[in-house]
């Protein structure tokens, strides 16, 4: 008897997981969406809230604005509208960019700023054969950022502390624990280790979830 | 005929550095989400996938050049250069497929054609041609970049592919099975290029 | 079968292997000792320390008794503070020796499974972080405290003098017994050798790895020198420009330390015994590449890092070849 109902509350464990786009299922951590500009260009503290400011305005409206394009157009040029989308947010996301750094301070960015318009972290959901609801990709748009923002803070917060030791440009520690890890390849590796520990913490929390639910 | 050599030369010369030096995905990080992807599941071709982002980017590159330099003075490049650059990519999408469907006929195109969105509206693709927009390469050198980009990034496919072996036994611990290791894989890989190059590139 | 069984007899195992290479680092660090004071052992003391914490760390954190027959990452610790200098400090050999046996050995899954050498790796992570502590060595016979080493002047490699063009300024007696700055162990020739012959007696090593990539690199040294830039010219002139590069090339920049030591590395090399020439010779290459234009002296550990990668390639190429000659045969 408790095996026919362990597996529907094991279903609704992961399904609960599954929404959780910060902690539990953080597109990330757990797919891999969004790591051009992590590995490169989120090496410090400031880079990381650039970054986020970035996404913030560029994934939500281009995901609902593309919802809406896509109902008119032909299925198979649905990648094709949501990147023609994206780029025609940026427009605007661009300028509000400007208003708010210094163009020096987005120079620091590079190319990983105009490169978020071909993100998949911006773009995957035209791979879903299924046309989205307007409304489901307001949320699940801005759910995504936060998931996103919460990984990009996190990573270039440890990425900063690690390789220059210090954090949002003031000393927090001595030296640099590991300067490698404001390069690319220490990007990488850092990424690798922040995903390891953060999956081991999510199936930990996840185990405990599905402890919780099992009847006594 | 000095100048033709000197042109050779010149792409010659930046293919070769696109694919190893200035690697796209091991100095760059372009395109890494789409080739984790890529070399987990066996169901693409890496063929099929390389020619087609090959010629999205040699296309979408040269669209790109001209372009560029007839937009280059105006004040709203900064805002406009993304969506610019993918109305080009979308331009050699269509080209690619106008091909690919005349050389296949619409049947046997269903397949590559299922791959060409993924081919085209990627970080490798708009990488490559920001740069070489933003870098103001010659004609020749945005071209052999491109072809060196595309060749670079399929090189890398082939090396993560070839280690999946490793890379998916059970000895490797839950936790880092799938993405991480694969990541931690082509870190020591751009390790072994950045040796290679002693500084970190301009972007 | 019966040969089988009989090679099975005489190749050690894994364990026995990895003590071999070990007992053989010990005269080499001897060498250092006389060279440099207690330094070095102090280094290889904390640098085996390390090692062993990370292993029963990782045995506790995959909550699996740890495997004494599993001793693979000292001599990988080993091999790695004997290509430092004797002035490293010892974070850096801590932070090396920790990215070299977590992130080089136990991420992928332990011993067997690394597809990169970790010595190579943990010498890559330090040259690249500390460029300033490791690419730069104390002369033999200077005073250099356990704890302390301030006020010793620190001097560029040979290999770094190569790379601009000029001659090193060491005799040939110098460079062949080891009395020059360089790293802890890669720089007495005569040792490396008898370290090598041992390791072969012992079945340690085989022969072909280490002959491909001596003659790929003699190869370059000898048709491209670096010394006095020659360009294009046909081989047979300049020829003791080319032997003076030959000399240079091969006894300086841990060239046959790594033939010995890097390279016959049993889990990171092809598996098919065909492919361990062709391998051997694409290592000369990539590593002469890299010391030629690459930006760092050492340039073997990121040329065995690269070609690593290309050790199931070449398996799979030696191995499709061999049923075709059955069939013509």
């Amino acid at each position: 008897m408790s095996e026919l109902q362990h597996e529907p509350l094991q279903a609704s464990v992961e399904k609960r997981a599954r929404r959780d786009r910060v902690f539990l299922n953080n597109p990330v951590i757990m797919q891999g969406l969004g790591l051009a500009p992590l590995i490169v260009a989120a090496t410090t503290l400031k880079n990381g809230i650039m970054l986020s400011t970035a996404v913030l305005l560029l994934l939500t409206p281009t995901r609902v604005l593309a919802a809406l394009l896509s109902r008119f157009s032909y299925f198979r040029f649905r990648g094709l509208i949501y990147a023609l989308t994206a780029g025609a947010v940026y427009v605007g996301a661009r300028y509000l960019m400007g208003l708010l750094y210094t163009p020096a301070e987005l120079a620091l960015l590079g190319l990983y700023l105009p490169l978020l318009v071909a993100d998949p972290i911006v773009l995957k959901r035209y791979e879903r054969p299924q046309r989205e609801r307007t409304r489901t990709a307001l949320r699940k748009g801005l759910i995504t950022s936060c998931g996103y923002i919460a990984a990009l803070l996190f990573i270039s917060a440890l990425r900063e502390i690690l390789g220059l030791g210090t954090l949002f440009g003031s000393p927090v520690i001595g030296g640099a624990l590991f300067p490698m890890a404001q390069l690319p390849s220490g990007g990488f590796m850092v990424t690798a280790l922040v995903m390891c520990v953060w999956r081991a913490a999510a199936a930990g929390v996840k185990k405990q979830m599905s402890l919780e639910v099992e009847p006594l | 005929m000095t100048e033709v050599l000197r042109a050779l030369g010149s792409f010659f010369a930046y293919a070769v550095i696109a694919v190893f030096a200035q690697n796209a995905v091991f100095t760059r990080s372009l395109g890494v989400s789409r080739l984790v992807k890529l070399s987990e599941d066996d169901e693409v071709g890496s063929l099929v996938f390389g020619a087609l982002l090959c010629a999205v980017q040699i296309i979408s590159a040269m669209m790109g050049f001209f372009v560029n330099r007839w937009l280059f003075a105006s004040a709203f490049w900064i805002y406009l250069r993304p969506l610019v650059m993918v109305l080009c990519s979308a331009a050699a999408f269509f080209v690619v497929l106008l091909v690919v469907v005349i050389c296949f006929r619409v049947h046997g195109a269903r397949e590559i054609v299922a791959v060409l969105p993924m081919a085209t509206f990627n970080t490798c693709i708009l990488g490559t041609l920001l740069l070489s927009t933003i870098q103001n390469f010659t004609f020749t050198q945005t071209l052999g970049f491109a072809l060196g980009s595309g060749v670079g990034y399929v090189m890398a496919v082939a090396l993560v592919r070839g280690a999946q072996e490793r890379l998916q036994s059970e000895a490797v611990p839950a936790t880092f099975r799938g993405l991480p290791i694969t990541l931690l894989y082509i870190g020591i890989l751009a390790l072994a290029i950045y040796g290679f190059t002693g500084h970190m590139l301009a972007f | 079968m019966s040969n089988e069984s009989a090679l099975s007899l005489q190749r050690p195992g894994s364990y026995e292997a990895n003590r071999d290479i070990v007992f053989m680092i010990l005269p080499l660090l001897a060498l250092a000792t006389f060279f440099y004071g207690m330094r070095p052992i102090g280094l290889c003391l904390v640098a085996a320390f390390t090692a062993m914490l990370c292993d029963h760390l990782v045995a506790w954190l995959r909550s699996h008794t740890h495997n004494r027959e599993e001793n693979s990452s000292i001599p990988a610790a080993l091999v790695l503070v004997m290509l430092l200098p004797a002035t490293v400090h010892y974070y850096v050999v801590i932070v090396s020796v920790i990215v070299a046996t977590m992130l080089g050995k136990h991420a992928f899954g332990g011993y067997g499974h690394y597809p990169f050498n970790p010595s190579a790796l943990g010498y890559a992570v330090a040259a690249v972080s500390w460029p300033g502590q490791v690419l730069f060595y104390p002369t033999p016979f200077s005073e250099i405290g356990l704890f302390d080493v301030s006020g010793v002047t620190l001097l560029e490699s040979a290999a770094h003098t190569l790379r601009a063009g000029g001659v090193p300024n060491t005799s040939l007696f110098d460079l062949v017994l080891g009395s020059y700055a360089g790293p802890i162990g890669t720089t007495s020739v005569l040792v490396i050798i008898a370290c090598a012959m041992y390791l072969w007696m012992r079945r340690g090593i085989t022969l072909s790895v280490p002959l491909g990539f001596l003659l790929a690199c003699a190869a370059v040294a000898f048709f491209y020198p670096r010394v006095n830039t020659l360009g294009l010219e046909p081989p047979w002139l300049y020829l003791d420009t080319r032997l003076l590069s030959l000399r240079y090339e091969i006894l300086s920049g841990a060239l046959i330390f790594a033939a010995v030591f890097l390279i016959n590395e049993p889990v990171t090399r092809p598996k098919n015994t065909r492919a361990h020439f062709a391998y051997g010779l694409l290592l000369g290459f990539m590593t002469m590449m890299f010391r030629y234009f690459g930006s760092y002296d050492t340039g073997v550990c990121f040329a065995v890092l690269a070609v690593n990668a290309l050790s199931a390639p070449l398996d799979s190429l030696f191995s499709r070849r061999a049923p075709q000659k059955g069939v013509r045969a």
